[in-house]
């Protein structure tokens, strides 16, 4: 066995000593000293005109001879050398010692054991075996990174010996490279004499089992047919059950009906420059034109504006007041209610006193089961809703923004409106504030007024809010097709 | 002593004829005298041409409802004093640079 250690820092200086020419009569010489400036590389090996090793180290190394050593000492610390490969002296006595391997394995687990003990405070460690005696080039500087144990056969040439720079312990007898941190894996591969099992007593008991299998098939024939009738008894109890309602959470097909193709090109073709100043649609009892200009902003990535809004709410309103069973009893403000509302001088009831009276509306505010109130907050479209049938105040922004002040206004609003309208008091300041924060979000920077009419949309149909960002570009269409043909579907 | 017949022109001038308020948003207030049955497309003419924008730019709203322009003060029941609103148009988007929350304002006294 040879010990081997490495300097990883000056790795390239020890191996240009070992190419210095091997001409040089002061080589051996113990007072030979190597130039650090002189290198040598050899692209080729000389004997075969091949290229060398794709490791040049190794190459250089099997190139040459070893260099004999001027001083052999016993390693008792890691030190910083050259690379060497010591055969293993054949031991006559070992042959001969009957105890030879109990005590290689007493060794061996002392060791490993030792090694754990190393291994807790931070170190390598090295089994060095048997044997004493090592060569070694002596070296002033012991800053060693890697230290390792190789087993030599005698057979073996040095040639193909690769040098391997982890840190381990190497079993004797296999060779077997071993991490510390594992020593009971360590322990188990040392153990020489492991039980082998005999195959006689395996076939044995495999014969067993299968006796004590067939044993049992019997009984599974049975258990078989007992399930086989329990589930035929379940499926008579199932049937003879009244039917319970199952509430499933299935996505309504009515907001979501494809357009046709005539649709899509009707849509387009309104998108288009040429009808920029055309008026595509007259919305009589709003008093909206929508021109080609107006409804542009329906095109992908644009910002909505307060005409196609306001068209839209109306054309819901017109969709309640024709199918009054399918939809719920709401009334929609349009974009200038709150702004009028809510103006630089505050809250200000009597400038939308007028807005809501009943020979106007046909109906009292108060007995809509929901109030929609489109808000602009300057570059931003969001949504109020006075819930009226659970006297809740409920805020939604799709980009999830609070803003209490507007909620604040909106009950005291309802306060008053059913005092000057109704004769009722309400305290709509106690009633629940909710800024709703599990609601669909845009993932964009335009489409919170698509965000906005399509809460209303599904709300007003009474249905949860079943959509996302992705069917945005889906419901531009629709609500140009619903504007062009002045019918929301 | 007058002639009543003189007082009766006059007073047949003042019920043809209704004073309307148009106000903006920033406040500004403009005072208009309208036949009660000419429709109200000439006062929406003249406000925008005195603001210097186009008939498009604003929305005139009376009670909630927009005027169209063909619609006479007799029409909406308009009387003496009443305020027309003109708003401006509204759009509404976040640049991508502008998606922050600094447009949020927070009435910390309420809460």
């Amino acid at each position: 066995m040879g010990a081997v250690a490495i300097n990883r820092k000056r790795s390239d200086e020890s191996f240009n000593f070992i190419n210095q020419q091997s001409t040089n009569p002061l080589r051996n010489s113990p007072y030979f000293q190597a130039s650090k400036k002189r290198r040598f590389s050899f692209a080729m090996s000389e004997d075969s005109g091949k290229p060398a090793s794709s490791n040049p180290t190794i190459s250089r190394i099997s190139r040459y001879p070893d260099a004999k050593a001027p001083l052999r000492r016993e390693i008792h610390a890691p030190s910083r050398g050259i690379l060497r490969y010591g055969k293993a002296k054949s031991n006559d006595y070992c042959e001969k010692d009957a105890n030879f391997f109990v005590r290689k394995y007493d060794d061996a687990k002392r060791s490993a054991l030792e090694a754990l003990r190393f291994v807790n405070k931070g170190k390598d460690f090295v089994d060095l075996g048997d044997e004493v005696e090592k060569e070694e080039v002596v070296s002033d500087d012991s800053s060693v990174q890697a230290i390792e144990v190789i087993d030599c056969d005698d057979d073996e040439e040095k040639k193909n010996l690769q040098p391997s720079f982890s840190s381990g312990v190497t079993d004797v007898k296999k060779g077997e490279n071993f991490r510390v941190e594992d020593t009971s894996m360590m322990l188990d591969s040392l153990s020489l004499d492991r039980d082998v099992d005999n195959d006689a007593s395996s076939l044995e008991a495999y014969r067993k089992l299968m006796q004590s299998a067939e044993k049992r098939n019997s009984k599974l024939e049975a258990l078989g047919f007992e399930i086989v009738l329990n589930e035929k008894k379940l499926s008579l109890l199932r049937q003879s059950r009244p039917k319970t309602v199952e509430k499933r959470v299935e996505v309504p097909r009515e907001p979501f009906i494809p357009l046709t193709e005539d649709e899509e090109a009707e849509v387009y073709r309104a998108f288009s420059g040429r009808n920029r100043r055309k008026v595509l649609a007259t919305h009589e009892n709003s008093n909206i034109d929508i021109t080609g200009e107006v409804l542009q902003c329906l095109t992908p990535s644009a910002w909505l504006n307060d005409e196609v809004i306001n068209v839209y709410l109306e054309l819901l309103k017109e969709r309640e007041t024709r199918e009054p069973k399918k939809y719920l009893k709401c009334h929609y403000f349009n974009t200038f209610f709150y702004k009028k509302l809510v103006s630089d001088s505050g809250y200000n009831f009597k400038a939308v006193r007028r807005w809501t009276t009943q020979r106007k509306l046909g109906y009292a505010l108060i007995d809509c089961d929901m109030i929609f109130v489109p808000i602009h907050r300057g570059v931003h479209w969001t949504l109020a809703v006075i819930n009226n049938r659970e006297s809740k105040l409920l805020y939604l922004d799709s980009l999830n923004g609070v803003d209490p002040m507007i909620l604040n206004a909106l009950a005291k609003y309802m306060g008053d409106e059913a005092n000057e309208k109704s004769g009722k008091k309400i305290d709509a300041n106690s009633w629940d504030m909710e800024f709703v924060e599990d609601l669909p979000q845009q993932k964009n920077g335009y489409d919170c007024g698509m965000f906005m009419l399509k809460y209303i949309d599904f709300f007003s149909r009474g249905l949860g809010l079943c959509f996302s960002q992705e069917h945005m570009p889906y419901f531009r269409l629709r609500t140009a097709k619903e504007i062009l043909r002045l019918r929301a579907d | 002593m007058s002639n009543p017949q003189d007082d009766k022109p006059i007073d047949q001038e003042q019920e043809a004829h209704v004073i309307l308020k148009v106000k903006s948003q920033d406040g500004d207030e403009v005072l208009f005298k309208n036949k009660k049955s000419a429709p109200l497309k000439k006062l929406m003419y003249v406000y925008c041409d005195r603001r210097g924008l186009k008939l498009d730019a604003f929305a005139f709203i009376f009670n909630g409802a927009r005027i169209g322009g063909l619609e006479t003060p007799d029409e909406l029941d308009m009387e003496d004093g009443d305020v027309i609103d003109a708003c401006r148009a509204m759009s509404g988007g976040l640049r991508a640079n502008q998606r922050q929350w600094s447009y949020m304002l927070f009435d910390h006294n309420g809460l």
